[in-house]
């Protein structure tokens, strides 16, 4: 029976990320990832918090803190294979997010999936509004990317609705 | 009933005092649940304290061995993360221990008022 960490170590090897996990930074990473990889869908089931160095999940956190656990992670040594739903899942945060780029922008992200997997019809508004609040130290510019890429990895194919796509049809033929 | 005041009285004299103000306390608690660690700026946020005020505690607790510091650096920003020493856990699982028996000894007094009252 695969464990929630060996799923994790699953997506960070799909990801072709090579972790040290004795590295804050890594660590920071992997709880995001974990985190988007869970809210996407995956079943991983850590409980996170938003609050303070959020989202965060001290049963992650706990998980990795032995060396032995360290090492594997290090190692990629995992037994689960993922499913095809997790690669849709996985492929999608590839394509989203710059894992290796910007961390606040991960961490914008990753808080505003939070905030709307909880409130699905909060306004940008709001989140814009929450966010100062909970993380004051991301810039706005960041916000607001973050905003736009949590919608991008909270879209699903069903809300693409015939008068949408003519709507964007529209828009595409604007130049023409 | 006797036990645990004795007990309560005993043991407060074996908890830092230093370690017991609110902010201090929240602090040596937060650590403990965020063991990856807290970036400063993160810790400023959730205690709404001034910069002033939390490096003087964070430096007392540091003097105290209780937390640690190491500095990483974020898309080229030093960013501190304090962490919670050995000895930080040993205090704080003392100040828990300690605040179970005022607990014990507050359910006690609410029991004798509830009787006194019926």
């Amino acid at each position: 029976m695969p464990t929630n960490l060996d799923k994790v170590i699953a997506c960070l090897r799909y990801l072709e990320l090579t972790p040290n996990a004795y590295d804050y930074r890594w660590r920071f990473l992997m709880q995001k990832i974990a985190f988007l990889a869970m809210a996407l869908g995956m079943d991983i089931s850590y409980y996170f918090t938003i609050y303070v160095a959020g989202p965060y999940s001290r049963e992650l956190n706990c998980e990795y803190f032995p060396d032995a656990t360290k090492i594997r992670i290090n190692n990629l040594q995992t037994d689960y294979v993922l499913q095809e739903s997790d690669i849709a899942i996985l492929e999608k945060i590839k394509n989203c997010c710059d894992l290796q780029g910007e961390q606040q922008l991960l961490e914008a992200t990753s808080t505003i999936v939070y905030l709307v997997k909880q409130e699905p019809n909060i306004s940008d508004d709001e989140l814009f509004t929450r966010m100062k609040w909970l993380k004051p130290h991301i810039r706005d510019t960041e916000r607001i990317i973050g905003i736009t890429k949590a919608k991008e990895l909270l879209f699903k194919d069903e809300y693409m609705t015939e008068e949408i796509k003519r709507e964007i049809d529209e828009w595409d033929r604007i130049d023409e | 009933m006797v036990d645990d005041i004795s007990s309560l009285l005993e043991n407060s004299d074996k908890l830092n005092a230093s370690a017991m103000s609110l902010i201090r306390c929240l602090i040596l608690a937060l650590l403990s649940y965020f063991v990856d660690g807290i970036q400063y700026r993160e810790l400023k946020v959730a205690l709404k304290i001034s910069d002033g005020k939390l490096i003087a505690n964070l430096n007392k607790l540091r003097d105290m061995q209780y937390v640690e510091k190491s500095e990483v650096e974020i898309n080229h920003n030093k960013i501190d993360i304090y962490t919670l020493g050995p000895k930080g856990r040993h205090e704080l699982n003392k100040v828990i221990e300690w605040m179970e028996l005022v607990q014990r000894v507050a359910n006690e007094e609410e029991k004798c008022q509830q009787i006194l009252t019926k």
